[in-house]
């Protein structure tokens, strides 16, 4: 999605930070997929309609 | 005016005939909902346009005259498209004209031979390829783009989130409740591909040339709008806005194989997510009334022209239906001749309920209306349509 090609490659992300795992790890997952859908509203809705 | 210093009392019941409205029971009166955009606020309160859209304080000060001086019960400004995230992103898409008005110039950025790509994934082919297109200032190394698109991003949320608050503010002032649009901007997939990948003079060409892939295009649509429609946490009543675009310019069985059947399914599918959507048919949708009135019951219908009886018979039978009130009309009518429009559509329009009053569309120019001929229109239907 958007956030890991623009802006933050989710993958890459962890692997540099191999101390967030867990409950922690999902809820920045979480943060992550939230930051994304608001990426992708705002490029389908406000760029693209 | 009536709108100013509105207590409790005419606040539950703007809510209540709303409610009423939306949910199918005849409301004590008909429901008003006048739209003013940006533009014609700042017209009507001498405001510089061009600094409004940059000056929060100024947006509510053309966005308050418009509340305090015209009759409606649902908020009757709002604003969405701000130049400042468009001019970062340097978008050919949408740009601030000299008079400040934000306008779309048909656009390409999706090239006919590219459908293929964009049928295989429609999301990847947008970001990778026609976003930069559509906005230069993306095309560029990995680093600067991400900055341009945060930068972007960050301007959008500052300005829609201030014309948010605005907005709150007015309503909680005048007592004002919302109007029938109070989620997200949606597209039919059709249009979708239409308006900014294909342009309007392309597309025509490519159901000639290419039916087949502008089908599957469409299909390849329909998910990223439903992800669009049905977000993660849906708001209690909240109703996504569709606009609808080329219908009207295409033929009858274009529109049955290449623009409904999608538009179908994603209504649907907000439906069964509990999202209720209000379309907006621009220009003349008669010929379409019937496609409309089998969609399920939380579509709101609004109308640009087209024939009101045929339409309240067929699409406003189940459905609440608004719109074909010319507003410019005003320019060329005598105040009671103005009234008599009004009387007449609400006369076809609002027996046996499934009605709520409300212009053909959002007023651009302040100019394009005599503005006491309106304002006696807008009084009119608020006192004079009891049921």
């Amino acid at each position: 999605m958007l956030a890991s090609k623009y802006l933050l490659d989710t993958d890459a992300y962890f692997e540099r930070h191999p101390e967030i795992t867990g409950e922690a790890k999902e809820l920045v997952k979480k943060e992550i997929e939230a930051e994304d859908f608001d990426m992708f509203s705002f490029v389908v809705t406000y760029v693209f309609m | 005016m009536r709108g100013m210093g509105v207590d409790m009392a005419t606040l539950k019941e703007r809510t209540q005939i709303r409610t009423d409205s939306i949910e199918g029971r005849i409301p004590k009166r008909v429901f008003v909902f006048a739209r003013f955009s940006l533009e014609a606020a700042c017209g009507y309160a001498g405001v510089d346009l061009a600094k409004a859209h940059y000056d929060m304080e100024l947006t509510e000060k053309a966005f308050e005259s418009i509340c305090k001086d015209f009759y409606s019960d649902a908020l009757p400004v709002g604003n969405i498209r701000f130049p400042a995230p468009y001019q970062i992103l340097g978008a050919r898409n949408w740009v601030m004209g000299s008079n400040g008005a934000v306008q779309h110039p048909e656009i390409v950025t999706m090239e006919a031979d590219e459908y293929d790509e964009y049928i295989a994934n429609p999301y990847d082919a947008i970001v990778e390829k026609f976003l930069p297109r559509a906005c230069p200032e993306l095309d560029t190394d990995p680093a600067n783009r991400s900055l341009v698109l945060g930068k972007a991003y960050r301007s959008f949320k500052k300005y829609s989130e201030g014309t948010r608050a605005v907005c709150g503010k007015l309503a909680a002032k005048y007592g004002l409740v919302p109007g029938f649009i109070t989620g997200e901007l949606i597209e039919a997939p059709f249009d979708f591909l239409a308006d900014q990948l294909r342009g309007f003079k392309e597309i025509n060409i490519d159901l000639r040339r290419r039916a087949d892939k502008v089908k599957a295009a469409c299909e390849a649509t329909l998910p990223l709008m439903l992800k669009r429609a049905v977000p993660p946490v849906i708001r209690p009543g909240q109703i996504n806005y569709i606009p609808l675009h080329l219908a009207p310019y295409i033929k009858m069985g274009d529109f049955e194989k290449y623009f409904w059947p999608t538009l179908e399914e994603l209504v649907n599918g907000m439906d069964k997510a509990g999202v209720a959507c209000t379309l907006f048919a621009e220009e003349d949708w008669t010929r379409y009334a019937e496609y409309l009135a089998r969609l399920p019951k939380s579509a709101i219908l609004m109308f640009e022209n087209g024939d009101c009886a045929k339409i309240k018979a067929t699409a406003g039978k189940d459905h609440l239906i608004g719109g074909f009130f010319d507003p410019t009309i005003t320019l060329t009518r005598s105040k009671e001749e103005c009234i008599d429009e009004a009387k007449r559509l609400v006369d076809i329009c609002a027996p046996g309920g499934n009605f709520y009053f409300a212009f053909d569309k959002g007023i651009m120019d302040i100019k394009s209306v005599d503005v006491p001929k309106l304002q006696a229109v807008l009084e009119w239907v608020s006192v004079n349509t009891n049921y």
